[in-house]
């Protein structure tokens, strides 16, 4: 089975907790004005949270300026970090997820550019273009789920955060990040029943 | 109880119980290959072969390094108290303190107002005593 880029990243990065107290070590260092210690989380948390707000805001010019406005953050303000607030990639995913929601609230962001492709063309282009037909309609049906529905999807499923992190980046209970989890997968079932059924 | 669960995981987590919780992973996962929830897996596995069709991109190259060039311009935020070595002292339970602090102020006060009262309370109380008042019961008394 395949899955999302940031789920497979996050199962490698699961293997040995080095990864995250790694992360700890390096934004410490960061509260001193480390600039490698930053270039260096910057460059490994830089797929994950732009496959975050590229799924939650659904463009990708628009997720290039809010992981921008995200790391720019995380530098000016480094010394409010602590670790009692839990994991570099918690405290980060929230400034991500919370930044995404602002522009959502705000009026829709218009690009100056066209789109890029979901999918690249391949060799059989036949198929190819049935499939980057299901994905675009799957990508329209997360689209159309509530904000809250879609956030707790795009952290659990796609981007591999647990559910206590993932709960802990929507400032809410597991039992609650669970039952928006449940709402999302029915209504998605729903809504690409047709597709589901071929 | 345990296949109920079982079942709920498929609607919340998917089929793949590599994103299941990790707390008992093994059960789950021995579990999760019975035939008691086979058509609820099937469910699970077909929409999660939906939602694993859409992938998105790579970032470009050049946004880290945009990222890493804007951001080291800028000056950083002072060091909070939050962020203090472990060796500096910080109170426990700092926000409740004010609270702690007016309340015990707030008593003081009600003691000494009430210590205060209390010892004026006799000489105030003795000026109402009738037994004071007799001489000038006189004036107004009705000869």
């Amino acid at each position: 089975m395949t899955s999302g880029a940031g789920f497979q990243s996050r199962q490698r990065e699961q293997k040995g907790d080095a990864a995250s107290a790694r992360d700890e070590i390096l934004m410490s260092r960061v509260v001193q004005g480390d600039h490698e210690a930053f270039s260096l989380l910057v460059h490994r948390h830089t797929p994950r949270m732009y496959a975050l707000a590229r799924r939650i805001s659904g463009l990708s010019a628009e997720a290039e300026e809010i992981l921008q406005d995200a790391f720019l953050r995380v530098w000016v303000n480094a010394g409010t970090w602590s670790p009692q607030k839990g994991t570099f990639a918690v405290w980060l995913g929230r400034i991500v997820v919370n930044l995404c929601v602002d522009r959502r609230r705000a009026d829709r962001y218009e690009p100056w550019g066209d789109e890029e492709p979901l999918i690249e063309a391949d060799d059989d282009l036949e198929s190819e273009l049935f499939q980057q037909q299901q994905a675009e309609q799957v990508a329209l049906a997360i689209e159309e789920l509530p904000m809250r529905q879609r956030t707790a999807l795009v952290l659990c499923y796609y981007e591999g955060f647990s559910n206590a992190e993932a709960a802990e980046i929507l400032d809410i209970s597991v039992g609650a990040l669970e039952a928006l989890l449940v709402r999302a997968r029915q209504a998605l079932r729903e809504r690409l029943a047709p597709l589901i059924r071929t | 109880m345990r296949f109920t669960r079982l079942k709920h995981y498929f609607e919340i987590f998917g089929a793949d119980t590599r994103r299941w919780p990790k707390k008992q992973h093994g059960i789950w996962r021995r579990l999760a290959g019975s035939t008691h929830c086979q058509a609820e897996r099937t469910e699970a596995e077909r929409l999660d072969r939906m939602l694993d069709l859409w992938q998105v991109e790579a970032p470009p190259d050049r946004l880290a390094q945009r990222i890493i060039h804007q951001a080291l311009a800028l000056p950083q935020q002072p060091v909070s108290a939050s962020a203090l070595p472990a060796d500096i002292v910080v109170w426990p339970f700092a926000s409740y303190w004010p609270g702690v602090a007016t309340f015990g102020l707030a008593l003081l006060m009600g003691c000494l107002l009430g210590w205060y009262g209390e010892t004026n309370g006799t000489t105030s109380e003795d000026w109402l005593n009738t037994a004071a008042l007799s001489p000038m019961q006189e004036d107004f008394s009705d000869r």
